[in-house]
């Protein structure tokens, strides 16, 4: 990635994020973005949760796991 | 001094889904992440999917296996994580889960609802608070342990007030003017300072005989009378914090060692994650660092915040201020970056545990630093050390509280015993009823509650409910989880201690420390 490139992703992230990064900051957005999170059972309560957090980009893929699909 | 290389980690900054169900009638009519469409599929790989849509930047995976059946071929599976989220997980699994959890320092968040009742119980381990986004920021101007640019400022400027313009004189900001008032009311009593709300006041009684005839407006004043309360404080940590500093050194050495054994033996370490570990170093290397600068330049206060509020005065002479303080900001950033360097050197860590920025913010933050330290789920459930005084407290709120965790609680012991909820079959709706009674019981002796708490309502509602989830009380709490999720990842805001228990039936909420 060209440092123009990485200019124009943070200022699109920026634009994309705006009203929550001035709740928690460049620094919380990051941590966000770095943590890896497991949901046990996808019930009616955790895939709101997850929403929730898909939403404001808390799991930005670095390296997406593989999917392990029903034996 | 070489860095310890952590081991590199799958899936950073993603989500992953554990769940062996299939989609269910029952899940199209509360989860609005499957469709017809999904009906005999997995659940997980159909949530993922739909949720994928939601953000196009965000990727997920699923696992399509039950979390006990994951466990039993990887006890390992969980270690890669930050973050579980157990949903609607009986007992016998949610006992494994928290447990591993709490051996390797992921922070956990169970959710569970049941009918009209929502239940969330956090377990982040020592979870660190830096910001906590307090609503009321105090201002740090330092009046009674001024700074020597400041003082010097006040002796350039504003040696002579009488000497000012009336214009001029309406200008002088408010922080000179508190400055010069401290400095008349100590000539008069000796060189002390004043502490108490007695003193304080004389001190706005002096304020307000610089009132000048001349000067109409006198807005900085006024100013200067109303910061009296916020301002003329010494900025020294408060209890919480100095105890807090006080026993971060301690702290440093202590995971420093755990950090050189762990990197000194072969394979696996059996502590918690080398990231976990790090994380926690840096939190307690800055909290040591500030705390050896508060006890030697800070002489007993804090690094100076360097923001200050807005005040009446000219622009270039408030630009002058700011910057005052913006410089004494940083030279104590600097001392405690020394400090810092100096423990790492000590202690043989790598020199990356800790960025400026971070400890930028951390010095910024230092006043409302706290440490909470999480009981484990299995010390809430054990007789001996579950804390039956708080829950008997809870028993009779007016959210029912106490009861509705008593209930989930024997739900629980009721699925243990026969895989299912209380009511999940309509044909034995009411021969579950006398079952769950017993479950109560049972739980109340458990719980070392003194009496049987008459949940005769509820037993019968619990049965009526069946262990159905319903998508407005979903709704709900994974609103309010999400949100914990995001304190306990950011260590921003002062998460929930420890468990919220929602009454949807009533519509109230109630949090206890169990």
């Amino acid at each position: 990635m060209t440092s123009e490139m990485q200019t124009n992703a943070k200022e699109a992230k920026q634009k994309r994020y705006d009203r929550q990064l001035r709740l928690w900051g460049e620094h919380g957005q990051e941590a966000m973005e770095e943590c890896s999170v497991c949901l046990l059972n996808s019930s009616a309560c955790g895939s709101e949760t997850l929403k929730n957090l898909v939403l404001p980009g808390a799991f930005f893929p670095r390296a997406p796991l593989p999917c392990v699909p029903p034996s | 001094m070489t860095p310890t290389p952590s081991p590199p980690r799958a899936g950073i900054g993603s989500f992953t889904i554990v769940d062996g169900a299939t989609v269910t009638q029952a899940d199209l009519g509360n989860n609005f992440f499957v469709d017809e469409d999904c009906l005999g599929k997995s659940r997980a790989a159909s949530v993922t999917q739909l949720l994928q849509e939601l953000n196009e930047h965000v990727s997920g995976s699923y696992v399509a296996e039950d979390i006990s059946q994951v466990l039993d071929s990887r006890p390992e599976y969980l270690n890669s994580f930050n973050l579980v989220i157990a949903t609607q997980l009986p007992s016998k699994e949610l006992t494994k889960v928290a447990t591993i959890c709490a051996e390797r320092k992921i922070q956990l968040i169970v959710l569970h609802t049941y009918g009209f009742m929502g239940y969330i119980r956090l377990m982040l381990n020592e979870h660190h608070v830096v910001e906590s986004h307090p609503d009321h920021p105090f201002p740090d101007l330092r009046v009674l342990a001024p700074p020597p640019a400041l003082l010097e400022f006040a002796r350039q400027r504003y040696a002579d007030l009488s000497i000012l313009s009336t214009a001029e004189y309406a200008h002088v900001p408010y922080v000179v003017l508190l400055l010069k008032a401290v400095e008349q009311w100590a000539a008069a009593n000796g060189g002390a300072l004043p502490s108490t709300y007695k003193q304080k006041k004389e001190v706005g009684v002096l304020l307000e005989q610089f009132r000048r005839a001349d000067v109409q407006s006198d807005v900085n004043i006024d100013e200067a009378k109303g910061a009296i309360n916020t301002t003329l404080n010494m900025p020294k940590p408060s209890s919480s914090v100095a105890a807090l500093l006080k026993g971060a050194r301690a702290r440093v050495s202590q995971l420093a060692a755990e950090m050189h054994k762990a990197s000194s033996a072969s394979g696996d370490d059996a502590g918690c994650s080398p990231a976990v570990r790090k994380q926690q170093l840096s939190f307690w290397l800055m909290a040591a660092s500030v705390g050896a600068f508060v006890e030697a330049e800070g002489k007993g206060m804090l690094p100076v915040l360097g923001t200050i509020p807005d005040m009446t005065a000219h622009t270039e002479t408030y630009v002058a201020l700011q910057n005052i303080y913006l410089e004494q900001a940083q030279h104590d950033l600097n001392a405690v970056q020394a400090h810092l360097q100096q423990l790492v050197t000590d202690e043989s860590l790598p020199g990356d545990l800790v960025n400026t920025g971070a400890l930028k913010r951390f010095c910024k933050n230092a006043h409302s630093l706290q440490v909470i330290n999480y009981r484990t789920i299995a010390e809430e459930s054990a007789p001996e050390t579950s804390r039956a005084s708080v829950l008997s407290g809870a028993l009779d709120d007016e959210a029912s509280s106490g009861a509705l965790y008593v209930m989930l609680r024997a739900a629980q012991a009721f699925y243990a015993g026969r895989s299912r909820w209380p009511g999940f079959n309509d044909s034995e709706v009411e021969s579950d009823v006398s079952m769950l009674k017993q479950c109560v019981t049972e739980v109340t002796k458990e719980l070392n509650l003194s009496s049987t708490p008459m949940l005769e309502d509820l037993v019968s509602e619990f049965c009526r409910w069946g262990g159905a989830e319903m998508h407005n009380i979903g709704s709900v709490m994974g609103g309010i989880a999400s949100q914990e999720a995001i304190k306990a990842v950011t260590n921003q805001y002062i998460p929930l201690n420890n468990t919220f228990i929602f009454n949807g039936a009533s519509g109230t909420t109630s949090a206890l420390e169990l």
